[in-house]
Order: C-alpha cells, then structure tokens, then sequence
C-alpha cells in the first residue's frame, strides 16, 4: 500500500487538532484528579458550559461588530470572547460545585466521588438543555475570519492553527504556574501530603479549589475553542470526555506532564485507523487503555 | 429491617407468587413495566456480591447483556434460529466465559481503576456492535422474533399471551427472577461472601488466610455477567428489538449502579430500588420528558449525601437529622 503525502499531511493535521482539544481537556481532568484525588465524570459538562457559553457570545459579538473593522481585528476580538467565555463556563462549573467537591468529595471514597459527580452530570446536563434548549446548534462565521492555510496541496481553515496555539499557549502557562509560582508550589504540596501543608499553615481548601478551578478553566477553554468545529447537542461532550479518561489513564493519574504526548499518539492512532480501517476507529483508543490498565496500571507516565 | 431477615424467604416466595398472579388482575402495560423492572432487578442483584460484598463498582454490566442478547439475535439472524430452546445455553455460557477471560484483564486493578476498566470494556463492545453493522445491525441493531419455546415440542411463543392474558416471557421473567433472588440470597449468606467482605476490608490480610483475589472476585464477576446474560435474554425475548446501546457505558450499566445505590446494595433494598426506579422514570419520561435526568440525577446525589445505606436507610437519616435538630435546639 502506497502512502501519499497528502493522506499523511491530512491524517498529521487532524491528529494535531485533536490533541489541542482532548489535552486542554485531559489536563484539566487530571490536574483536579492529581490535586483533589477526584475523579470527575462531570467533567464533560464543563466543556460542555463552555461551548455553550462560547456560543451564546460569539454570536452576540458577531451580531454587533459584524461590520467595522478588517477581519483581523475581528479575528482577535473572537479569539478574546473565546477565551472570556472558557473562562466565564469553567468559573461557573467551579463555582456551583466548589463547596461539594472541595469539602465533601475530597474525603470521599473513591467509588462515591465517582456515582456523586455521575449524578451532577445528569443534572447539569439538563441544566444546559434547559437553558440553551435541546436542539443542535452550529456557529457560523467564525471560520471566514481566520482565512485559510494550504500545506501539501489540501486546504485548511486558519482557525485550526489558532486553535493549536492556544491550546499550546494555554497549556504551556498552567505547567510554568504549577512549577514556577508560589500558588503552583503550594497546589503541589497540597497534593503530595496535606497533613503537612496544612501544619505548615497552608489553607488545603483554598489549594483544593484553585487547583479545581483551574482544572475547570482548562477545559472550559478547552469547550469554547472546540464549540466552532462541532455541532452543539445535549450530550456531545461525552465522546470527549472517555477520549479525556483514556488519555489520564494511559498517562498515569495525576501526572500532566506526559498528557500532550499520549493525547497525540491517541489522535494519531485515531486518525490513522479513521482513514484505513473505519471500523476500529472508536475501538482503538478502549483497546489501549484496556491494556495500559492491565500492564501497566500506573500509566506510562506515572511515577510509581 | 433486622427484624425481618429471619422471614426473609417467606417474603419472597410471596412475592413471587402474587408477581405469578399479579397478570389477573392488572392490566396489560402494568406488566411491561414489570418485565423491566425485573429485568433491572435481576442484574442488580447479580451485582450484589461484586460490589455490596467485595466493594468493586462495575460501569460494564450492560457489555453482558448485550453478548447474551445479540447471541441470540446473530443466531436468529444468521443461523436461522427458530425456538429459544437451543441457544438458552450458548448466551449464557458466552457472558460467563467472556467474563472470566476479562476478569484475568480487569482484575489486575482496584476501585477506581476497576471501574474505568470496565467502562473501557464496555465501550469496546459497544463500537464493535456498533461498526461491525454488516453482521451487528449497526445502530438500528436486530429484530428478535416471536421465538417458540422448543419447535416442534412445545410451540409456545414468547410473546403469545397465556394465562392471565400475559406474555409467555412475563412468566418466565418472574421465574428468572426467583432463580436469581434465592440463588443471591444463599450467597450473600454463604461462606463465599465473608470471603468477598474481607477482600474489600483488606486485601492483603485475606490474602494471608489464604483468599485468592483473582478466584474470588472472578467468581463474583462471572456471577454478575451470568445474571446480566439472563436479563439479556429475558430483555431481548420481551422488547423483541436490541441496539447496541445496551452496550453503551451511560445505558443499563450505568443504570443498574445506580439503582444499586439507591437500594444500598442489600437484597430488598435492591429489589425495591429497580420497582421505584422504573416506575418513577416511566413517569419522569411521560410528563418531563426532556429533564428526567434532572430529577434522577438529583435524587441520586440526595441518596449519596444522607443516606449511605439507599433508600432503606432513609428513615435512619431521618431520625440522624431530627436528633440532630433537637440536640441542636437543646444546645442554643
């Protein structure tokens, strides 16, 4: 079988989109799992909160500056309601729930944290439904903005390497704060022995939801940046969010750093199947957890 | 409930019998929603060992339901199957054997672990019914027909109406179902489950007595693949449609942990959980249609943050709270 470049370049890019999304996403996951020592299954919603936000202000802002301005401008005010509205849908998740998780699940049993955020993604899933109603929604006119980009012969929309930069950008910043600033050491204490911190006069509570909020502000951004690829419906963020546990358990529970690298091979192994063998394409990824678990249960970057 | 637990075969076996007799005087759709229920029930139960007893969630019940029940739909399907007889054994044999094979997968990892494992499992299963649509059906899955007993033997169909103006499958839900609850009743008082209890207070001290992991918790996961095969069949025999959303992590196997909880893993607990919950998302469904996960949502978390214990430990909560009430009052 003969491969051409252009298949290659189109299965390269798209496996590069992809690990934008499901990384801004996974590290959420896995920083709130890392911290709290909580496993949310809600964590779909908060990318779903913030696509629906993104949503709600992309078209406002379309609507009311539809007409000044060369499209760059444009092009960076969306850039900025974006990232307004990641903010503004992580910040809500982490608002409503902060008191349950970082009083409540944090001293729960891992099984309960489980069943106790299954039953907030019903509800909040409903919650959106109510509010943005069950119908699918498509945002328009974000893509002419961004122009297009040609590399081999095929055609890209621009937006797809505004949406890998940001997530780069993004990505990169939460690993500087966690390592480099005096909260991202105090987060990391909080998480490798409370007791301590705590005696040494750290307030767990307030590390707790700093690092949940953060977690929640990833994938919020995560939700708004992917909203212009997608179609919106109740219940689109699950596919993401089982991409988002198979990616943390391949990695190792709690450990971001190896998150960018797995999240690629995934969305490599993805596109590739999706392009020669269709059939598997969805099994793939379960396939390799399953084993990841069984031969590796710590992930293949987990520590110990 | 304590005081009950000596009569606890009594109940029952009354139960049974005014679930045999229950056709006569109720009208039809009543013993749909019954048939469900059962259904429910029967793979709840079967999840008691593995997760009341040995502590081990599973998000991948529904995998087994769907092997038994596309068994018998491939075999409808593709080999022409025409009485039910015959391929009773192959779709339950199949969950149990496939279970056992995976417990060698999934058993290498605990809690957490375990129910990603599982889930992982069941995803797998599900986009393979899904994809394979050549031999599967894809997402219209298969047509079970009105299957007779044994051709030619018995020419009883199972979905013929016999006494009482019920299904020949109702009967034989009910029937299932009295397997199962009795057979789960020896277990949770047999040997096997102290064994189970141990392994989830501390793994490594049963492992100094001489309880082997892997056996006990295999065992108790092919018990609930069996369980959840059973429901397969009896689902498939009743709906007469199957789709690989059974297959689905957020359909049955999600649903089953669920009504677990709510019933608080204990035998009446569990049983009357899978009643109420049919009941209360039938009609959730019919006058809420689009926000009944709301409501179960919300009961599920109120359950989770009072009562540890499910529904049957309610009353307990209850009087935690007035106590507290009162001490409170007492205290200002």
């Amino acid at each position: 079988m003969v491969i051409e470049v252009k298949t290659l370049t189109i299965i390269i890019v798209n496996a590069l989109v992809y690990t934008a999304i499901l990384s801004l996403i996974a590290v959420g996951l896995n920083l709130i799992l890392g911290v709290l020592r909580v496993l949310n299954l809600a964590h779909g919603i908060i990318m779903a909160l913030g696509a629906y936000v993104a949503l709600s202000l992309t078209t406002l802002a379309l609507e009311r500056v539809g007409s000044i301005g060369p499209s760059l401008l444009q092009g960076a005010l969306i850039i900025i309601v974006l990232f307004l509205s990641g903010l503004l849908g992580g910040l809500l998740f982490a608002v409503i729930t902060g008191y349950l998780m970082v009083r409540k699940l944090v001293y729960y049993e891992a099984i309960y944290v489980l069943l106790v955020t299954y039953s907030i993604m019903l509800i909040m899933e409903d919650v959106i439904k109510f509010v943005w109603g069950p119908k699918g929604y498509v945002i328009h006119g974000i893509y002419p903005l961004f122009g297009t980009v040609e590399i081999a012969g095929i055609t890209y929309p621009g937006y797809y390497f505004i949406l890998l930069a940001t997530a780069f950008i993004v990505i990169a910043s939460t690993y500087i704060f966690v390592d480099y600033t005096s909260i991202g050491k105090i987060v990391k204490a909080v998480a490798s022995d409370r007791e301590t911190a705590v005696m040494l006069g750290v307030r767990a509570d307030m590390a707790y939801f700093i690092a949940f909020a953060i977690g929640c502000v990833l994938t919020g951004i995560g939700g708004a940046f992917t909203a212009p690829l997608l179609t919106l419906q109740p219940g689109f963020s699950l596919e993401f969010l089982l991409l988002a546990f198979i990616v943390v358990v391949i990695t190792g529970l709690g450990e971001i750093r190896g998150i960018p690298i797995v999240a690629f091979i995934i969305s490599l192994l993805r596109a590739t199947t999706a392009t020669y063998l269709p059939e598997l394409e969805m099994a793939i990824p379960f396939l390799l957890m399953m084993l990841v678990l069984a031969f590796r249960p710590q992930g293949l970057f987990g520590g110990r | 409930m304590l005081a009950l637990r000596k009569y606890d075969i009594y109940v029952y076996t009354v139960l049974i019998l005014l679930l045999l007799l229950l056709p006569i005087v109720a009208p039809r759709w009543i013993e749909f929603l019954v048939i469900i229920a059962l259904v429910y029930a029967i793979m709840v139960l079967g999840l008691i060992p593995l997760s009341g007893l040995g502590g081990l969630i599973t998000f991948g019940n529904g995998a087994f339901m769907a092997l038994s029940a596309y068994t018998i739909g491939l075999a409808v399907r593709h080999l022409g199957l025409g009485s039910l007889a015959p391929i009773l054994i192959p779709a339950l044999v199949i969950p149990v054997i496939t279970a056992l094979l995976i417990s060698l997968v999934v058993l290498r990892t605990r809690y957490v672990f375990f129910a990603l494992a599982t889930l992982a499992f069941t995803m797998l299963l599900y986009t393979l019914l899904l994809k394979l649509y050549f031999y599967t059906g894809g997402t219209d899955g298969l047509h079970i027909p009105n299957l007779s007993l044994l051709k030619g033997v018995l020419d009883l169909k199972v979905r013929d109406r016999v006494l009482g103006d019920a299904y020949t499958s109702y009967y034989l839900t009910v029937i299932a179902f009295a397997l199962v609850l009795f057979a789960t009743q020896r277990l949770v008082n047999s040997p096997f489950a102290l064994s189970l209890a141990t392994l989830r207070d501390n793994e490594r001290r049963a492992k100094m007595i001489g309880i082997s992991p892997l056996t006990t918790y295999s065992l108790a996961f092919a018990y609930s693949a069996l369980t959840a095969g059973l429901a397969g069949i009896l689902y498939a025999l009743s709906v007469g449609h199957i789709d690989p959303g059974l297959a689905y992590w957020a359909g049955p196997s999600a649903k089953v942990v669920f009504i677990a909880v709510l019933g608080g893993f204990s035998i009446p607990g569990c049983v009357l959980a899978s009643f109420l919950y049919i009941v209360v998302e039938t009609y959730a469904l019919k006058y809420l249609s689009y926000y009944w996960q709301f409501m179960m949502g919300s009961i599920l978390l109120i359950i989770l943050l009072t009562s540890p214990k499910g529904l049957l430990g309610l009353p307990e909560a209850f009087i935690k709270i007035r106590n507290l009430k009162t001490y409170l009052s007492l205290r200002r």
